[in-house]
């Protein structure tokens, strides 16, 4: 079977790893993703990183495979006429430039549509399009922060924290998200429009419960660590060996009944005070030593699989090793092995859906800079060997 | 300012020439409890969709009696976690684990077009709602399935909540950086504030049925997706996975970025990232060029870098003896990408997102007009518009059974006292 967005081409221009997450989720369902990039700025993930303390230049990037790469210079007005012609032969253009820098290299959403009527126009910022804050800068520690996620997320007595890439992919996620209703509405009507995805609102759209409890005249919420509002024993317990974790919950009288069971009944276990929902809460802390105690003399997965033989929510806190090597993982073979002519192999991590008919898991490599560049000219503007290579002589090809 | 709800607040007025809902005429049936497969449920249901949420009589969805709730009160239809996620939908009650409440359940997914549904993997079959049965009974028919770990593999049946798929996903472990790190370091990895898990995997299984619906548009066919929340987490973690990969094991002790990140000012936080020279320059700017970062140590991203923790010290001390809105302002002067912590207060209050629509007015039946997150895509062309509130429990019973399925009132009165509906 085909894949759902066979036949769907996608002009990406997005940078460092929001916008690249949602244009890499279309491609991994079978959408033509043709990356625009120059040589003048390489994109984040070809140059080192030293902040993030990453000093060498990977061969693979996950946010960017099954992506053809083009250079392009959009400095050069041959360069823009070039990105034109690109736009009035694909499906959705994609960016994540500063809102108003595709309207100043006349790329924006009113130049495109005249183009091209069905163009769907993905764009990707800090802030969104309007409003009095959109040119302000932002990386996902930031948005993640300006949109209340960051602010929930720390320990009681603590600081907020940034959230790194996950925040970043979130966006992309919702971006993609956002991408594929209005290909669905393409298809059914012809008809094109600018999405705009707002970094600070996807995270602020993760708390919408608190945003609903502070309106309607509540609270405003605060951090709480790994605690729950009303599930108790929850958190996340030590366990033997160095730096190893379990996360347990509890949400009902049976499943702390299945908890003391799988630590073996032990005697301040049976304590009335905690028999019940309230009781566990109010009692919380001093439960959360007791389990210590227990925990702390196990492995992770031993506890895991002692719970979960009584129905009890618990799994180990899972490091980048643990998760290349779970059976669960490897059953819905979710880290498959792929392969490069050059850079040999490596893993790469599917999508998280699985459809039944229309395979929209694919993965594969991530492109070296401007590797499909003669390809994508030739077949899709038709432009000739020699003419190409004039425009990369003249820096337009870049 | 005051709280937002507002009784006395006038509806937005229908006009004629609104732009048509993108999935009017859409059938949902949504089985599905807190908060997965209902924000996946939201989202259709803001662009247009017809939702019919199905919940257990008498309790209803679990949602409803999770905090935080609305204005101190705790009743059915008081958690602002369930309003927020079931505004737009209709609401019917029914036990699909009785016979009569299956042949119900398969009447209306006979006629939709989406079903989202959260079942444990190993009750899917009992309920007729495994991806064979669902197949024979409506090929046209969209069916989601979202559980913690998928509906195959060793763990399938595993129990998980949000803690569990969190920390099966990658990211846990590598929480918190930075500051609140430095000050604890022995304390236990840590959640990100919230549901964020949940509602990750509901964007993921709309965005799924948005690509079924795709296909389904060219031949008619519907498909059963199988959604793991657990993959979710995999796949947004992809950099520490993938890192990996590279030979590197990340840790939450060596990740945290070599300088810069959270900063604490006088009377709040900020986030501060500074990844290009130019930017870098803008903060020795911002900070009035204080003689420390003319030090060799200072000069070049690479040594930056190895004396981060030289220049962390420095940064927050500066950072300590000014407001937030003092540190905002100098970013934003020269250039330096900052933001301030908000809290949900200050979210609701922020002058951006009222400019931008990103809330809208949505009636609540008891407590007025509540301002509710829209969601952080916005269409031009097909905008998404949540106009009524969530459904009491049962509250279009009669709708749906009576109007639309033609059960008779007395058929209807039958399957209420025998806790069918």
């Amino acid at each position: 079977m085909k894949p759902p967005l066979d036949g769907v081409r996608v002009l990406d221009f997005t940078l460092h790893n929001a916008g690249p997450f949602a244009t890499m989720l279309l491609a991994c369902m079978g959408a033509e993703v043709i990356k625009v990039e120059s040589a003048m700025r390489l994109d984040i993930h070809r140059r080192p990183h030293p902040v993030y303390g990453r000093l060498d230049v990977p061969n693979f990037e996950q946010v960017q495979m099954r992506k053809r790469s083009v250079r392009l210079n959009l400095k050069d007005p041959r360069g823009i006429e070039l990105a034109r012609a690109l736009a009035k032969v694909s499906d959705l253009v994609a960016e994540s430039f500063r809102p108003g820098v595709m309207d100043r290299l006349g790329l924006g959403y009113a130049d495109l549509s005249k183009l091209n009527r069905r163009i769907i126009l993905l764009s990707v910022s800090a802030a969104g399009q309007t409003g009095p804050e959109r040119e302000n800068p932002g990386y996902a520690p930031i948005f993640g922060a300006t949109g209340g996620l960051g602010y929930l997320t720390g320990y009681e007595d603590g600081p907020p924290v940034e959230i790194r890439h996950i925040m970043d992919h979130s966006v992309g996620l919702s971006a993609a998200c956002g991408a594929l209703f209005a290909l669905y509405h393409q298809r059914r009507t012809g008809e094109g429009q600018h999405v705009d995805v707002s970094g600070q609102e996807v995270a602020s759209s993760l708390i919408g419960e608190y945003l609903v409890e502070y309106a309607a005249g509540g609270r405003s919420a605060a951090r709480m660590g790994n605690a729950d509002h009303i599930m108790a024993p929850h958190g996340v317990y030590p366990c033997a060996g160095k730096d190893r974790w379990v996360a347990i919950a509890v949400g009902s009288d049976a499943e702390w009944l299945g908890l003391r069971a799988a630590a073996g009944d032990p005697g301040w276990a049976s304590d009335g005070r905690f028999d019940d929902a309230v009781g566990r809460w109010t009692h919380r802390d001093e439960i959360d030593r007791r389990l210590a105690e227990w925990t702390s003399r196990h492995a992770a997965e031993e506890i895991t699989r002692r719970c979960q033989a009584h129905g009890v929510a618990a799994i180990p806190s899972m490091s980048p090793a643990d998760i290349h090597a779970d059976p669960q993982t490897e059953a819905r073979d979710m880290l498959p092995t792929i392969e490069h002519p050059r850079h040999g192999r490596r893993r790469a991590v599917r999508p998280p859906w699985k459809f039944s008919r229309t395979p929209a898991d694919a993965v594969g490599w991530s492109p070296d800079l401007g590797e499909h560049t003669a390809e994508v000219f030739g077949e899709l503007l038709g432009l000739s060997a020699a003419e190409i290579e004039s425009l990369v002589e003249a820096r337009v090809i870049y | 300012m005051s709280p937002v709800a507002d009784a006395t607040r006038p509806a937005p007025a229908a006009r004629d020439d609104a732009p048509r809902a993108m999935l009017a005429g859409l059938r949902v049936v949504e089985v599905a409890g807190l908060v997965a497969g209902p924000y996946c449920g939201r989202i259709l249901a803001a662009l247009g969709a017809d939702v019919v949420k199905v919940e257990p009589p008498g309790l209803g969805d679990p949602a409803r009696r999770r905090e935080p709730f609305l204005g101190g009160r705790t009743g059915p239809e008081d958690s602002a976690l369930f309003f927020s996620l079931n505004c737009n939908k209709r609401g019917v009650t029914l036990d699909v684990g009785q016979p009569a409440g299956r042949a119900l359940l398969g009447r209306l997914l006979e006629r939709a077009d989406v079903l989202i549904e959260d079942l444990a993997p190993d009750r899917k079959a009992e309920v007729g709602i495994d991806a064979a049965s669902l197949g024979r009974l409506n090929r046209a028919l969209v069916a989601v399935s979202i559980t913690p770990f998928g509906v195959t593999g060793p763990w399938r049946n595993y129990r998980a909540y949000e803690l569990q798929v969190f920390h099966a996903g990658g990211e846990g472990y590598l929480l918190p950086n930075g500051l609140a790190l430095e000050l604890f370091p022995e304390r236990p990895p840590l959640k990100i504030g919230g549901l964020p898990a949940q509602y990750q995997a509901g964007l993921s299984a709309a965005a799924a049925v948005a690509a079924a619906l795709i296909a389904r548009a060219g031949d008619g066919l519907g498909q059963s997706i199988d959604l793991a929340q657990r993959d979710v987490q995999l796949v947004l973690s992809c950099m520490a996975l993938q890192r990996y990969t590279d030979g590197v094991l990340e840790h939450r002790t060596t990740r945290s970025f070599r300088y810069g990140g959270v900063l604490p000012c006088a009377d709040g936080y900020v986030a501060l990232l500074t990844l290009e020279q130019r930017q870098w320059e803008g903060l020795v700017a911002m900070m009035d060029n204080p003689e420390w970062t003319r030090d060799e140590r200072f000069r070049d991203p690479i040594r930056r870098a190895e004396h981060g923790a030289e220049i962390n010290r420095k940064l927050r001390a500066w950072s300590r003896t000014h407001t937030v809105a003092e540190v905002l302002a100098r970013a934003r002067r020269h250039g330096v990408p900052v933001g301030q912590f908000h809290s949900p207060a200050d979210v609701c209050e922020s002058r951006h997102e009222r400019e931008r629509g990103f809330f809208q007015e949505v009636p609540h039946h008891e407590l007025g007009f509540i301002r509710t997150p829209t969601f952080p895509f916005r269409f031009s062309a097909t905008p998404a518009m949540l106009r009524k509130g969530a459904p009491r429990l049962g509250e279009h019973n009669r709708a749906v059974y009576q109007d639309e399925l033609g059960l008779s009132a007395e058929e209807l009165a039958k399957l209420v006292s025998a806790g069918v509906i």
